[in-house]
């Protein structure tokens, strides 16, 4: 992480426990309005911090007249229906009230100031699918113009398949996204076995689809030999395959299926033999990491 | 009750359901009270802000973002800023010694427990008194970076004490 990404990690906790200084919030937002996912995978984890600490205070119980007088306030004519706008002004915007409830509306809207909107992050999947099939209309219609018309069976059928290739990338596309929308998701560093090695991975691990997205970086491919990810479920190492990364190191893996939310403790890196384990004890760890959240 | 039964009952109560409104009410009732009468002393008090709570719930349920936080979350946001909002202008006397002496034998009570003594108090005197870093800076005599080094340090801590599965 950089000094910078540091600094706003540091906000992030003083934003979800209610300590930020109404200067920094400010500064805040417009680090998230930029888009960074590691603060926002921060905020995330520490909002959950934030409840843990709200689960400590002592136990009490409200007298029991109180759900009578809650819930039949609200068929009164001011309380008897929901209010649409997502503009709530909570009574805990004032200093030191509601640490992020409003924070997440003044992102939203430097966001939409300094972009015109925030798009989703299977929008450029979904832009070049349009292009494609603006492009595959065009050629149709080209060839029509040019009295080719007893070719269209074939190229539309072809066409056809590349329209539903697209469709099929654009959803795999969203389903991916939403590890890291989820909010229940799970993240935490890998780090290198050995001091002074570069190796680094980050990973998100959505509990609800059980899938796991981890990223890489400086895990330079080694000659005659292949890294080896294992999920860390009760204590024991589960193979979840090999990892590709390019010649500089760095690469994504995607688990369809990292393990039982309950169980699964974290992740490991390991060095194998080419092509990997094949069921065999792990090799050499070369980085490791609990994930929480 | 999960997480995402949760987030089911409040898009219902999105839509106006007061029965989802209910179910809500009876699961998170004992944890938002427990964190007014933290932060205001009294039962009274706490009971006019958990009334608060709720009403703002009803009629402001649209501007839950599931992308952001969990139900729970939110709710106890709401709550805390609803008591604090309460014991500023009233001028309630800070309950803070009293009820932070009530130990809990909850697992979050625990986890808060074993903290190391700096980064709890920060935690405690941001969450339930409601003072920013340099307040708690100028009350802890230090200065507003190393409170906010307990901060990260405290809940970073918290996050990996917490207990496994559904705790809440």
């Amino acid at each position: 992480m950089t000094d910078h990404v540091d600094e706003m990690v540091g906000l992030c906790a003083s934003l979800a426990t209610g300590s930020i200084e109404s200067r920094d919030r400010q500064r805040l937002a417009e680090h998230l309005a930029e888009g960074c996912l590691e603060c926002e995978v921060a905020l995330a984890d520490f909002e959950q911090s934030a409840l843990l600490l709200a689960a400590s205070a002592p136990s009490a119980s409200p007298s029991p007249g109180l759900r009578d007088r809650v819930l039949q306030a609200l068929a009164l004519p001011d309380g008897s229906a929901p209010a649409g706008s997502a503009a709530a002004g909570a009574s805990g915007a004032s200093r030191g009230g509601r640490p992020s409830a409003n924070f997440s509306a003044q992102v939203a809207q430097m966001r939409k100031r300094r972009r015109g909107f925030a798009p989703p992050a299977w929008a450029p999947f979904a832009l070049a699918g349009m292009f494609g099939i603006v492009a595959i209309v065009s050629a149709i219609v080209a060839m029509f113009a040019h009295g080719e018309a007893g070719r269209l069976h074939g190229e539309v059928s072809g066409n056809t398949e590349v329209i539903a290739a697209l469709n099929d990338q654009l959803q795999q596309e969203k389903t991916w996204g939403a590890v890291f929308t989820s909010p229940d998701a799970r993240s935490g560093d890998l780090r290198p076995a050995s001091q002074g090695d570069l190796t680094h991975g980050r990973a998100v691990f959505d509990p609800l689809s059980r899938r796991a997205i981890i990223v890489f970086e400086n895990l330079t491919p080694i000659s005659n030999r292949s890294f080896e990810l294992w999920a860390v479920i009760d204590r024991a190492p589960h193979s979840l395959g090999v990892i590709k990364t390019d010649e500089r190191g760095n690469g994504v893996l995607r688990v369809e299926n990292a393990g039982d939310p309950n169980r699964l403790d974290g992740f490991q890196v390991t060095l194998e033999k080419p092509g990997g384990s094949a069921g065999a004890a792990p090799g050499p760890l070369v980085m490791s990491g609990r994930i929480s959240g | 009750m999960t997480a995402q039964h949760d987030q089911e009952c409040l898009r219902r109560v999105q839509a106006g359901d007061p029965q989802a409104l209910a179910q809500l009410y009876d699961r998170f009732t004992p944890l938002l009270f427990a964190v007014a009468l933290r932060i205001l002393g009294g039962m009274a008090e706490a009971e006019e802000a958990i009334e608060e709570t709720w009403h703002h719930v009803w009629r402001r349920a649209a501007a839950y973002d599931a992308r952001r936080s969990t139900v729970a979350a939110w709710l106890a946001m709401i709550v805390r800023g609803k008591a604090l909002d309460r014991r500023r202008t009233a001028g309630y006397r800070a309950p803070g010694a009293a009820a932070a002496a009530a130990a809990t034998s909850s697992g979050a009570g625990e986890a808060v427990m074993r903290l190391g003594a700096h980064e709890r108090d920060v935690l405690e005197l941001a969450y339930f008194e409601g003072l920013t870093e340099s307040e708690i800076a100028q009350r802890s005599g230090t200065d507003a970076e190393t409170v906010r080094a307990w901060t990260v340090a405290g809940v970073t801590q918290l996050r990996d004490l917490m207990p496994p599965g559904e705790w809440l």
